[in-house]
């Protein structure tokens, strides 16, 4: 299995968000999603829509906005649950 | 046949505003409120005012709308809430005392959060024809200001306080279609109030089941009414939020005109929020099919179809 990667994730990012002025061709994996233009609910959306795509679904007792604050901790916890699943 | 003839409305005067809010010491960003929550302000009922009470403000409000509408008679009635005026007995008890409705009046209450409309109208509905009643209402209210933390942003600037008295009667002008139901108690704890806590909300969970669940039961709803998107002239949907509104228009692909948001200045009423958009639509002889959906703890939700009668 293809291992899921940052630049999958901002694609779709960018895809959900097209109307929006957030610069995804500089969207940095390693800085937190929130201080680059979008906000909860488009990462919450982002999320919903990670889940659908590659059929997994995050534990809801484990998921935190908190934590899961950049594109690179997202696409960690994408790939381990996919090799789990 | 049963259908829905009027209905009543009281929203409390207090309305907070929610831009002057501070939570955990940091003002809101106030496009965010604005743009994506959607909600400039939440009602507030008064600290004595009992859910009984708001559902005798809205039965004058209706009252005042219906010629001929008398305490003698109305058959039934119905209260859906979670958070009536005590957990012992039934709020539609102490409703029927407080609107001197006749002794042979049925009464009873439904447990039943953000889905509680289409449900209720559907379980009111059939009560009512089984026993070949003519008159009924069904109340909406559900003042979650008692259960709500002021300091939880994710609650306290979204749910508002409001009740919703809906006649339904042989004198309906809409009439109801086939519904659709959704139960996924899996997800309870996304939507829940423990004992001795507040009441606590996950809005991604909350958007991820309208968007998995809700919006496939409302395909299901149109094709079961043998009808399509283009059909509908107006779609209510559960005032969760701007976003999610927005967002199940869009995943159901309906034009966003006929998707209105309009709980902007009273915030998220729980099962009173179609009731109160529908009212403002009942006078408009251009809106003939309508799609009503509500949707939220349980999670739970439920669709349904109405046709303006000829």
């Amino acid at each position: 299995m293809k291992a899921v990667t940052s630049k999958d994730i901002i694609g779709l990012a960018e895809k959900l968000n097209s109307d929006s002025k957030v610069d995804f061709e500089n969207f940095d994996p390693g800085k937190k999603i929130l201080e680059q233009g979008l906000d909860s609910l488009d990462l919450s959306r982002l999320l919903f829509e990670i889940e659908e795509k590659f059929q997994i679904t995050f534990p809801d007792d484990e998921f935190s906005v908190a934590e899961w604050d950049t594109i690179n901790k997202i696409v960690e916890k994408v790939n381990a649950l996919r090799q789990t699943s | 046949m049963i259908g829905i003839e009027n209905i009543g409305v009281y929203i409390p005067k207090d309305c907070r505003d929610n831009f002057s809010k501070i939570y955990d010491g940091e003002p809101l960003n106030a496009d965010f409120v604005k743009e994506r929550v959607g909600f400039l302000a939440t009602a507030r009922k008064e600290p004595d005012e009992e859910t009984s009470d708001m559902c005798k403000r809205a039965f004058l409000d209706l009252k005042g709308r219906v010629e001929n509408l008398s305490e003698e008679n109305i058959e039934c009635i119905c209260v859906c809430s979670h958070n009536g005026d005590f957990q012992l007995p039934h709020t539609s008890a102490i409703l029927q005392d407080k609107l001197a409705l006749r002794g042979s009046c049925a009464a009873f209450d439904i447990m039943l959060a953000c889905s509680g409309y289409v449900y209720s109208v559907n379980i009111l509905r059939s009560f009512m024809e089984m026993n070949n009643f003519s008159t009924g209402i069904l109340f909406t209210c559900d003042p979650y200001s008692k259960v709500l933390n002021p300091n939880d942003k994710s609650t306290d600037l979204v749910l508002g306080d409001a009740a919703a008295a809906t006649l339904l009667s042989t004198n309906g002008i809409f009439s109801l279609g086939k519904s659709t139901f959704c139960t996924k108690g899996s997800g309870y704890s996304a939507i829940i109030k423990r004992k001795d806590s507040y009441l606590a909300m996950d809005n991604r969970r909350v958007l991820r089941f309208v968007l998995r669940e809700v919006a496939p039961i409302i395909r299901e709803c149109l094709e079961k009414n043998h009808i399509t998107e283009k059909d509908i002239d107006l779609c209510l949907f559960h005032q969760a939020s701007k976003y999610i509104v927005e967002q199940l228009g869009e995943k159901l692909s309906i034009s966003p005109e006929k998707v209105p948001f309009e709980a902007q200045n009273y915030g998220n009423t729980i099962s009173s929020s179609i009731p109160i958009l529908l009212q403002k639509y009942l006078g408009d002889e251009s809106v003939k099919t309508v799609l009503m959906s509500s949707f939220g703890a349980g999670m739970s939700a439920a669709a349904t179809i109405m046709e303006r009668k000829s």
